[in-house]
């Protein structure tokens, strides 16, 4: 297997070679809770995600990891704005997207910002309107956009073709269509308006492994021909690996772990990507994974663990883990971590730390 | 996975479909293919069709008056001479009074449904859409409109406007608006977590927009068949009104109030009393099917 690499692409390499320019996307910092009623007079918030910084940088791929319920979803919400942001900021090629969205500068500040981000949903039989024909989902962008009618129809023949799809397909009903074909739709609606991001939520995981392999190829070609940067979601560790230039790990809101992905899957730093990893089944395991996977439950959101959130279920957890929430430090070149086992002042116990010496060999 | 080569990336290279053949039924003709095989849907809409027409062309089928009658005939049966379903009590023709009876019948059974459908419609799906203290404020209005009995609220409305027609289709178009709102809220409630509205959403559309072009289309086949089964109540609430002397004065001719009328020659000649009866009731029950078979036919996932 592979990797495209984006270097290849010219148009990618001149904006990546750009160093002046600020990232494609940069978020910081941001949280966002949600009010629960636990009882007609007890009102709970469930942290869905708490603290999240990482930045994407113009034509390449991020990849987001974790569990189901950890965040990677309301994060890919926040980001383009289908959710409110309670704390922190999210910047498009360096302006603050709330602002802009709260306070355009031009009428058509706002539109742009649409435009620039969109997203490849989920479920392709719950992102596409059963009552509306193909081409009517995938013009329907371009027609809140104010295209003329010939530029829709044009574009909504273009982008079927793009996406590996036949012009005819435009007059088909989500119905008459596979779950394959449903998902080439959903990528071309989210191409419609030629964005420049594009987060992709779990955007294989409801297919066929046959089919998961074609849409990612897919999604790998649109990458090279059209410079698109890509946000890649999935709980699925190998999509991630094949797709993704940086990964980021989220462990319930936060963000436990970045680096480049070749690092990431060769030398995992922290002891929640180390389970994660080892309890991902592969072809050569004759008796199932090597090492037991986590123990225990995901914790809830709604009391989340003090200090470390991943404390509860981690084998080296330490007194300080309860106490102080590990900072996401640069543990080595790129590659950051958000653990106390490698805090800088916590290194004698680097020394005997079984997680470090596991990386380590 | 398959080995990627850069180079190979072209779109040439990409798998893509074969040559599709273009879809082979639009929306609406798969629709209709479904009604040709609905045998109930189609009887039903033969049967509405005919009460229609015949109310529109009485005055060509029948030479009777339908106000004026000749006493010396009065309470004949059906098959009578001259008088295929008899008379009523002061003599006039019944085939004749139904006739006419359609007409201010289905315009009081169908008017206030088709309005209460429209304002019900966008203030449900608004509430279940935009949800917040406006939605509750608006559906609990409803919950407090709901509250109220049909025919009181009905008497209520009616009787501070005074009599007539329209004033019974305004009473009657109040009565429904919170029930329809009520269904077109949860029929939006259920539709709102989809995720075409978060990528119609992501697009920047706004709010009416949404409402039009992505849910009205899917929360359509539960307010049509609840709003269907409106129409045969509407007409016997419209009787009632009249009854009471809200609603369409007497002699003008209307099922509800014949029905009423004849009230007192149920001994005498039940059959024609129970005619009137046999009208709402024909009218009410093809509309429940014709919903019921258009439901069916437009139902794509089925």
């Amino acid at each position: 297997m592979t990797t495209l690499s984006v270097e290849t692409d010219p148009l990618v390499a001149v904006v990546d070679g750009d160093a002046g320019r600020p990232p494609l996307l940069e978020v910081r910092n941001v949280s966002k809770s949600f009010p629960v009623r636990l009882s007609p007079f007890k009102k709970g918030y469930v942290s869905a995600v708490d603290g999240l910084s990482f930045t994407v940088k113009h034509g390449t791929t991020v990849g987001i990891v974790g569990e189901s319920g950890c965040g990677k979803s309301t994060a890919a919400r926040l980001i383009l704005g289908l959710i409110d942001i309670d704390n922190g900021d999210v910047l498009f090629e360096g302006r603050n997207v709330k602002a802009q969205r709260e306070s355009p500068q031009t009428p058509d500040d706002r539109r742009e910002l649409r435009r620039n981000m969109q997203m490849v949903f989920q479920d392709p039989h719950s992102a596409l309107n059963p009552r509306a024909s193909i081409g009517e989902i995938i013009s329907f962008p371009m027609k809140v956009h104010g295209f003329s009618k010939e530029e829709q129809q044009e574009r909504t023949q273009w982008l079927l073709e793009q996406v590996g799809l036949h012009a005819n397909h435009a007059s088909y009903y989500p119905h008459q269509m596979s779950g394959g074909q449903r998902q080439r739709v959903n990528i071309a609606r989210a191409l419609a308006l030629s964005p420049r991001l594009v987060v992709c939520d779990e955007a294989v995981s409801a297919l066929d492994k046959s089919v998961q392999a074609q849409v990612l190829n897919l999604l790998k070609d649109l990458q090279a021909e059209l410079g698109l940067t890509y946000l890649f979601i999935s709980h699925d560790l190998n999509v991630v690996q094949y797709m993704s230039d940086e990964v980021l790990v989220m462990y319930l809101g936060q963000a436990v772990e970045m680096t480049d992905s070749a690092r990431l899957y060769a030398k995992p730093l922290h002891p929640y990507t180390q389970a994660l990893l080892a309890s991902t089944p592969r072809l050569d395991d004759a008796d199932g994974p090597v090492a037991p996977p986590l123990e225990g439950e995901l914790p809830s959101p709604l009391a989340p663990p003090s200090g470390c959130r991943f404390r509860t279920r981690c084998p080296y957890a330490m007194e300080v883990c309860a106490q102080e929430r590990p900072p996401l430090v640069e543990a080595a070149d790129g590659h950051r971590v958000a653990c106390h086992l490698y805090v800088e002042g916590s290194v004698e116990m680097r020394a005997t730390s079984p997680a470090l010496a596991a990386s380590a060999s | 996975m398959t080995t990627l080569n850069p180079a190979a990336s072209s779109i040439a290279a990409r798998w893509r479909e074969a040559d599709a053949p273009a879809a082979p039924e639009s929306y609406l003709q798969a629709a209709r293919r479904r009604f040709m095989k609905h045998r109930v849907g189609q009887v039903a809409f033969g049967v509405l069709a005919l009460l229609v027409l015949s109310a529109i062309f009485a005055p060509v089928l029948t030479t009777y008056d339908p106000i004026v009658g000749t006493p010396a005939d009065r309470l004949k049966g059906i098959g009578s001479a001259g008088h295929l379903l008899g008379t009523d009590e002061q003599g006039r023709d019944m085939l004749t009074r139904l006739l006419y009876g359609g007409r201010l019948s289905l315009i009081a059974g169908i008017v206030p449904v088709l309005i209460a459908t429209v304002i019900g419609t966008a203030l449900g799906s608004f509430s279940g859409y935009v949800k917040g203290w406006v939605a509750a404020l608006i559906m609990r209005a409803m919950d407090m409109l709901y509250a109220f009995p049909t025919v009181l609220l009905a008497i209520a409305v009616s009787a501070s406007l005074g009599p007539g027609l329209t004033n019974v289709i305004i009473a009657m178009t109040v009565v429904y608006i919170a029930p329809l709102a009520r269904v077109a809220e949860a029929a939006t409630r259920r539709v709102v977590v989809a995720e075409y509205i978060e990528a119609a959403r992501l697009t920047g559309a706004g709010t009416p927009k949404i409402l039009l072009t992505q849910v009205l289309a899917n929360i359509f086949s539960p307010i049509f068949v609840y709003a269907s089964g409106l129409v045969g109540l509407s007409i016997v609430i419209a009787a009632s009104l009249s009854f009471l002397g809200l609603g369409v004065k007497p002699p003008a001719p209307e099922w509800g109030f014949m029905l009423n009328s004849l009230r007192g020659t149920i001994y005498v000649n039940p059959w024609v009393a129970a005619l009137p009866g046999f009208f709402i009731f024909l009218t009410s029950i093809s509309f429940n099917m014709l919903a019921d078979a258009i439901r069916d036919s437009l139902d794509v996932r089925g």
